[in-house]
């Protein structure tokens, strides 16, 4: 696969690396109210499907009503995931200063912890992009994606797993950072993931609360149409979700890297020939430009003020400023999770 | 301007019993929507992202409060009445508030002393706000500030409060914009029916810049036992109402000026709010240990070039405080993020030595959108 995209010389990598300064730095001179209001409009139009959904949905008795509550709910559910939970979880809207829009405050409406997300995803996906054995967005640590992964029977049903991990996507990203396999295996102990089973199980016990109990139960006699309504959005966000994950992660023609090629040449300029192949094979189908702008802005201050942050607030902006002069990989437009 | 005087005649008669701050009481909305049903219904967002769609100023965990009224009292100055949500749980006379407001798409914080009584009947909050030349927040405030504007609160907090047992004999001592905590100590006195001798003392440049001068001179004709003078340090000769005590005080802070509005100067307690030179004149000049004085900044101490004018009140600090950046990071000592306690000795005294590094770092980040901070105030 990485036969067929030529490899760029140190120097076209430097240009490459100045050139994506600048549009960086385009956009963040180009932030400002616009990024705001669009992200509002998102989350009005989110929050108003999902009360519209519930509601549509407490007269799940009239078919087609059942029908639009479940796509209305759907489509919020996505949306809140898909681009208001992702991209203010990147701290894409933290220089807003806004708590509703806060980077480590956000939690979003699925299964998974939010701070798990941004580490699994801000930190491990972002900084370690496409590196096999660090990155866990290659497969999840279920799938086989790439040929780097050694092969072994166990992928034989790498068709039902992908089924199964899109049907139950939620759930997949919910134990992303637990990293099941290596427990299985007996490289980490459970002990260590205490932790992070406890937030698991804290998040996951308020989704199900939500989902499948307390609104059938308010629904009286249609309770069992609005947990199955309920269930099918859930459902439906996460084929969608996944659907544009693997888009976004897996196309033909991404380099995958080693731990060692990385390690030795980790310059700033060809750290960011990871998260965007030079053959811009990365590219997701995201329509609208403002996800272009978005994933842009998302970029390493925001990223690292967000892992920062849960470290020492205080020290956000000088650790922002301190990891910027010495640049890391950051957020490219197509990594989508 | 002085609208107090009905409820000061009623509280009047009932001597001796201050009411205590109003409260609102939850109302069954605010317990319904504050329920945990709720909560876990709006499961992840919580009930106020909804609330606040519908409305901004609905919240039922976040302290709101909604701009009812907007006046500048001078030319430079605005007064904004806030009318806080069931969540303020009031305020002390003396004490600050931070409070935020949405510029250019950003949350700006800063801190105000309210000027309205404690035990105000409406559960109104008022702020009173000088439009600093480099302000961006008092700036704003002063030109785009309106009625339904929402803003965001913070309890109030601060130690510079009058003492429980109010003492009998006061002296209130401000500078510019440190007026309005004395103003909120003088008008819950004058509510509570405070009985003793009160001299109000305040230092202006020139007389245009005096906000509350009409109330003050009303509350000196009306209430018995308040002296008001004004000083001004700008060439105009300053003084009281006509005929009281205290007529042509010009200059900055002497022992003249207070004694000549408050006679018994050995047995009264002092309160002090403004620049620091008013503050270490006025410890000079009298019993330090009479002295209470809000004191925000740290003092210039070893290696650390901190110099007296550069000293601010909250008011006065910008998002650099909080964020520890800004263009003149050595006036600005650096607050843990969230918090605006009055006193940051231990915080300013760790920064110093690494005040050079620091601006090399901010040097390098010039034009960094997230140290691209707005002036003062």
């Amino acid at each position: 696969m990485t036969d067929t995209v030529p490899k760029l010389t140190p120097e076209q990598l430097d240009i490459f690396g100045q050139e994506l300064d600048a549009i960086r730095q385009r956009v963040l001179d180009d932030r400002g109210e616009r990024d705001l209001d669009y992200i509002r409009r998102m989350i009005r139009i989110q929050r108003g499907l999902e009360v519209t959904g519930r509601g549509l949905l407490f007269a799940s008795c009239i078919p087609p009503a059942w029908l639009a509550g479940v796509t209305a709910l759907s489509l919020s559910k996505i949306l809140d995931n898909m681009e208001i939970g992702h991209n203010v979880m990147h701290g894409q809207y933290d220089w807003t200063g806004d708590p509703a829009l806060s980077g480590h405050g956000f939690e979003w409406d699925t299964a998974c912890p939010s701070d798990q997300w941004r580490h699994s995803h801000n930190y491990m996906h972002h900084t370690h992009t496409n590196i096999v054995g660090k990155d866990r967005d290659l497969g999840y640590g279920i799938l086989r994606m790439s040929e780097e992964q050694s092969w072994n029977p166990y992928y034989l049903g790498n068709p039902v797993y992908a089924v199964l991990l899109a049907v139950f996507f939620e759930w997949g990203v919910a134990m992303h950072d637990l990293e099941v396999e290596r427990l299985g295996s007996g490289d980490i102990a459970w002990d260590e993931k205490r932790d992070l089973l406890a937030g698991i199980w804290r998040k996951a016990s308020r989704q199900v609360l939500k989902d499948y109990v307390l609104f059938p139960i308010l629904a009286g006699p249609q309770a069992a149409l609005v947990l199955v309504g309920n269930a099918t959005a859930n459902i439906v966000r996460n084929l969608w979700t996944c659907t544009i994950i693997f888009c976004g992660h897996f196309p033909a023609g991404v380099i995958e890297f080693t731990e060692e090629e990385t390690a030795q040449g980790g310059t700033s300029a060809s750290s960011w020939a990871r998260p965007t192949s030079p053959a811009g094979s990365c590219s997701t189908s995201w329509p609208a430009t403002s996800a272009t702008r978005s994933s842009i802005t998302c970029s390493p201050t925001s990223q690292r003020t967000a892992t920062a942050r849960s470290r020492s607030r205080s020290r956000s902006s000088a650790r922002a400023l301190a990891s910027r002069t010495t640049r890391a990989r950051w957020a490219s437009s197509s990594a989508v999770w | 301007m002085y609208t107090e005087t009905a409820r000061t005649d009623r509280t009047r008669r009932q001597r001796g019993r201050p009411s205590p701050p109003p409260r609102r009481r939850r109302n069954l909305g605010h317990r319904i929507l504050g329920s945990g049903l709720i909560e876990a219904l709006a499961a992840p967002h919580g009930a106020d992202r909804y609330l606040e769609l519908v409305r901004p100023g609905w919240s039922v965990r976040e302290l709101r409060a909604e701009v009812t009224a907007v006046h500048h009292p001078a030319p430079d100055s605005v007064t904004l009445t806030l009318r806080p949500n069931h969540l303020w749980r009031g305020h002390e006379p003396g004490q600050f508030v931070r409070c935020t407001v949405e510029i250019d798409g950003v949350r700006r914080a800063r801190c105000y002393s309210p000027a309205s009584s404690a035990h105000r009947s409406d559960g109104m909050l008022e702020l009173t706000a000088r439009a600093h030349p480099e302000g961006l927040v008092s700036r704003f405030l002063h030109e785009h500030a309106a009625p339904g504007m929402v803003v965001g609160l913070e309890p109030a907090a601060g130690d510079f409060v009058l003492s429980a047992e109010r003492p009998d004999r006061l002296a209130l001592i401000s500078g510019g914009s440190g007026i309005t905590p004395v103003m909120s100590m003088l008008r819950t006195l004058i509510e509570e029916d405070h009985r003793g001798e009160i001299a109000f003392l305040h230092y202006a440049r020139n007389p245009d810049r005096v906000p509350y001068a009409r109330e003050l001179a009303q509350i000196a004709v009306q209430a018995p036992g308040v002296n008001v003078a004004f000083a001004y340090t700008r060439g105009a000769r300053g003084g009281g109402p006509q005929g009281a005590r205290g007529n042509g005080l010009a200059g900055h802070f002497s022992l003249d000026h207070l004694s000549a509005i408050a006679p018994e100067l050995a047995a009264t307690e002092i309160y002090v709010c403004g620049p620091a030179g008013l503050i270490d004149a006025v410890r000079a000049a009298c019993n330090p240990e009479r002295v209470h004085s809000e004191s925000f900044v740290p003092r210039r101490r070893r290696g650390c070039q901190l110099r007296p004018q550069r000293h601010r009140r909250p008011e006065q600090w910008g998002d650099a405080a909080r964020t520890g950046g800004g263009r003149r990071p050595e006036a600005r000592p650096r607050l843990p993020h969230g918090h605006l306690p009055h006193l940051h000795l231990p915080q300013a005294r760790r920064r110093c030595p690494q005040r050079r590094d620091r601006r090399d770092l901010l040097n390098r980040g010039r034009g960094h959108p997230d140290l691209r901070v707005g002036a003062r105030g």
